[in-house]
């Protein structure tokens, strides 16, 4: 370890020139002490070796200068050239052919072979000739083959094959190195990647950790509805605190342990199993899971009301909306079912209920008197009455009456609301009771000197609460006659059997406006032709005539123009098509 | 009137018994005068246990029996199943401000408020011996 740091200290993974040149410098030092004390070197030019120590001076000098910069470093290859001019110099200077010191050029050649370039092969072998054809160069014959000659030339071969052997060596080294180093980078590259691959992942990890700490915080909150999952088999997999809370079980006790279905009453259950018309013994596992999931199983929410059962017997009405579980591709995988505890709901509703009632009975007690009385009074033959005195009594009964059939309505549309009123239905012809409703009108229609018609194309048989049928009529028949200025027509109309019996009321009267139509047919409300017509009437009729179409499974519709006519129409499902 | 509220005709075994059954006075009177003015007798009780204490006590004939349905003590609904066990031979006709969907499958119904026409309509109806005055 200590040494390769030395090594790298020391600048030897890329040396600078002047360590380059150090040990040619080295080298001479050691030459010229030789040539000036050993006794057996002959000095044959004093200024050759002079001038060669001075040349190494000056090639190690520039060496250090140039290894200041980098950007310098592309002329260092002056140096080694120097070098070997003084080298040639120096075995010049000592004896030539005999001189000690021609190996010297090794160095130099090193320095060039080592360079990158197959040139620089050449450059080497071209300073060792310089070096072994010194003389010949500087003039002195040349005997070719001589010993002298041959030599040199050997020396030359031998250096060139050096300098090839050594430019090789370095090339390959320096491979190596370029290999070392692309490695080294790609691992680098890597190591970046990988940092930045770890960095990334925290950062997801992050988010999806607050999200799901969102949705959790989310979840925990809904104490006050009941949300169960399950998966296809109704399995519970998710029991949240409202369901905990309604149910007194702990998620623990639930989750994969037992099965929704389990919660609900099995009557309850079966009897929508035969809404839904399963087969018996069809291959339905669980006939009542099947049937409180059917609807949604097919795509469909299905919201309605069903009773949950504790583990203590208690039972808890609650509105129950299915939903199924898609996974990313689109199949069912489980089922989520968010129950609403209609407890205090119900209560609200049956005590309103019971209130109505109450109200509207204790109203009818004290009209049942008076009306009672006045009717002694007005057949007391005791005492007759004068014809002033029958009028206001008329008045009076007329009156009592009119708030009698109030009373009426009032409670009737409170039954509507909590949807409990009775219907006592019998097949029979509508025809008849049209033409009641219309007989019973005709005094009031001849008063306000409008003309009454019944326009029955066919009759048909329906199945239908006649009272509660004429009372409809009635209605729809009087609404008319009211809104129809004196000299206008009131037209009741039968048409039907297919699809359905239509009756229709119409009248040549004031109208209603266009956007008015829609909420005719709410608690209280009176069209603003009615209102500024001053036509009587609290708002209540059509409420009731509705709720009585409904009730036998038809409905009301409603045209209109303003100023030109209304007609109401009430289609009405039927039994049979016309009698003859 | 005696203090416990039980009024007793004197029995004419050729008149038209009528009990009715009635808390309300004005409601009563006014019932009563309507019986009357057709000529027949009328027992008149305002709670249930009264009219069965009448009727029981004097061994007494009825012809037909009005019942309102909201009673003290014994409710309506309850006095019409006794009358039909204690006098299966007498109509039981229903009077109430309830509606008629609510009343005891007795078959007879009169709901208020009644009025003269409609007392005639349940004698001629039910009382087959009763003949108008």
């Amino acid at each position: 370890m200590r040494l390769a740091r030395l090594y790298t200290r020391l600048g030897f993974g890329n040396p600078s020139p002047l360590l380059k040149q150090l040990p040619t410098a080295i080298l001479f030092v050691i030459a010229i002490v030789v040539v000036m004390i050993a006794p057996g070197v002959q000095v044959s030019n004093q200024l050759a070796v002079s001038s060669s120590a001075i040349a190494i001076v000056v090639a190690t000098a520039l060496a250090a200068v140039l290894s200041r910069k980098e950007s310098w470093r592309y002329l260092s290859l002056i140096v080694p050239t120097i070098d070997v001019l003084a080298v040639a110099a120096l075995r010049y200077g000592s004896g030539e052919a005999i001189s000690m010191f021609g190996s010297f050029v090794i160095l130099p050649l090193i320095w060039f072979a080592a360079e990158a370039g197959r040139r620089f092969i050449v450059f080497g072998t071209l300073g060792a000739v310089v070096v072994s054809f010194t003389q010949f160069l500087l003039g002195k014959s040349v005997v070719v083959y001589g010993p002298e000659f041959m030599r040199a030339i050997f020396s030359c071969i031998v250096f060139g094959i050096a300098a090839v052997v050594i430019n090789e060596l370095s090339r390959q080294g320096r491979l190596q190195v370029e290999k070392v180093k692309r490695f080294a980078e790609q691992s680098r590259l890597m190591l970046a990647e990988s940092r930045e691959h770890a960095a990334e992942l925290a950062r997801s990890d992050a988010k999806v950790r607050a999200t799901e700490q969102l949705f959790r915080g989310l979840w925990e909150a809904i104490t006050e509805q009941s949300v169960i999952g399950t998966d296809v088999t109704g399995l519970i997999d998710a029991w949240n605190p409202g369901a905990a809370k309604m149910f007194g079980l702990t998620r623990k006790a639930m989750v994969s342990k037992r099965h929704v279905d389990d919660l609900h009453l099995k009557t309850e259950l079966m009897d929508r199993a035969r809404e839904l018309e399963y087969p018996a013994g069809a291959t339905v596992l669980n006939p009542g899971f099947s049937a409180l999931v059917e609807t949604a199983r097919l795509g469909a929410a299905d919201v309605r009301e069903w009773t949950y059962l504790r583990d203590d017997g208690a039972h808890i009405p609650v509105e129950l909306s299915v939903t199924a579980r898609l996974d990313g591709m689109g199949e069912t995988i489980g089922y989520l079912f968010v129950a609403y505890d209609m407890t205090k709901a119900r209560e609200v509703a049956r005590l309103k209920d019971e209130f109505v009632g109450l109200i509207s009975h204790e109203l009818r007690t004290p009209l049942s008197s008076i009306l009672g009385y006045l009717e002694l009074l007005r057949d007391d033959d005791e005492v007759p009455l004068s014809d002033g005195q029958l009028r206001y009594l008329d008045v009076a009964e007329r009156n009592a009456h009119r708030l009698l059939r109030l009373v009426g309505d009032l409670l009737f549309t409170a039954q509507v609301e909590s949807g409990k009123f009775h219907l006592d239905e019998r097949t029979q012809p509508l025809g008849p009771i049209l033409a009641a409703s219309v007989e019973s009108a005709r005094p009031a229609a001849a008063a306000a000197g409008i003309s009454l018609h019944l326009d029955v194309v066919d009759d048909m048989v329906i199945k239908a609460d006649a009272v509660r049928l004429g009372q409809a009529c009635d209605n729809l028949i009087s609404n008319a006659i009211k809104f129809t200025p004196s000299g206008g027509a009131v037209t009741v109309g039968l048409t039907g059997p297919s699809p359905t019996a239509v009756i229709t009321v119409s009248d040549t009267g004031m109208g209603i406006a266009a956007d008015e139509l829609d909420k005719l047919f709410s608690r209280f409300f009176r069209a603003t032709t009615a209102t500024r017509n001053a036509v009587p009437g609290v708002g209540l009729g059509l409420v009731i005539t509705r709720a009585i179409a409904r009730a036998h499974g038809g409905d009301m519709g409603v045209t209109s123009e303003e100023g030109v006519g209304t007609v109401f129409s009430m289609t009405l499902p039927i039994v049979e098509p016309a009698i003859a | 009137m005696s203090r416990t509220g039980i009024i007793h005709d004197r029995v004419r075994v050729d008149r038209v018994r009528v009990l009715i059954v009635e808390d309300s006075q004005d409601q009563r009177e006014l019932l009563r005068r309507h019986f009357e003015m057709a000529g027949c007798d009328v027992v008149a009780a305002e709670s249930a246990e009264s009219a069965i204490y009448a009727y029981e006590s004097g061994n007494l004939h009825l012809d037909l029996a009005v019942v309102d349905l909201l009673l003290p003590g014994m409710d309506g609904w309850e006095l019409s199943g006794r009358l039909q066990l204690d006098r299966p031979d007498c109509p039981v006709v229903i009077s109430s401000v309830l509606d008629q969907a609510d009343y005891p499958p007795t078959g007879a119904a009169m709901p208020k408020p009644i009025s003269r026409a409609n007392v005639l309509a349940v004698l001629s109806a039910y009382v087959p011996r009763w003949i108008a005055p």
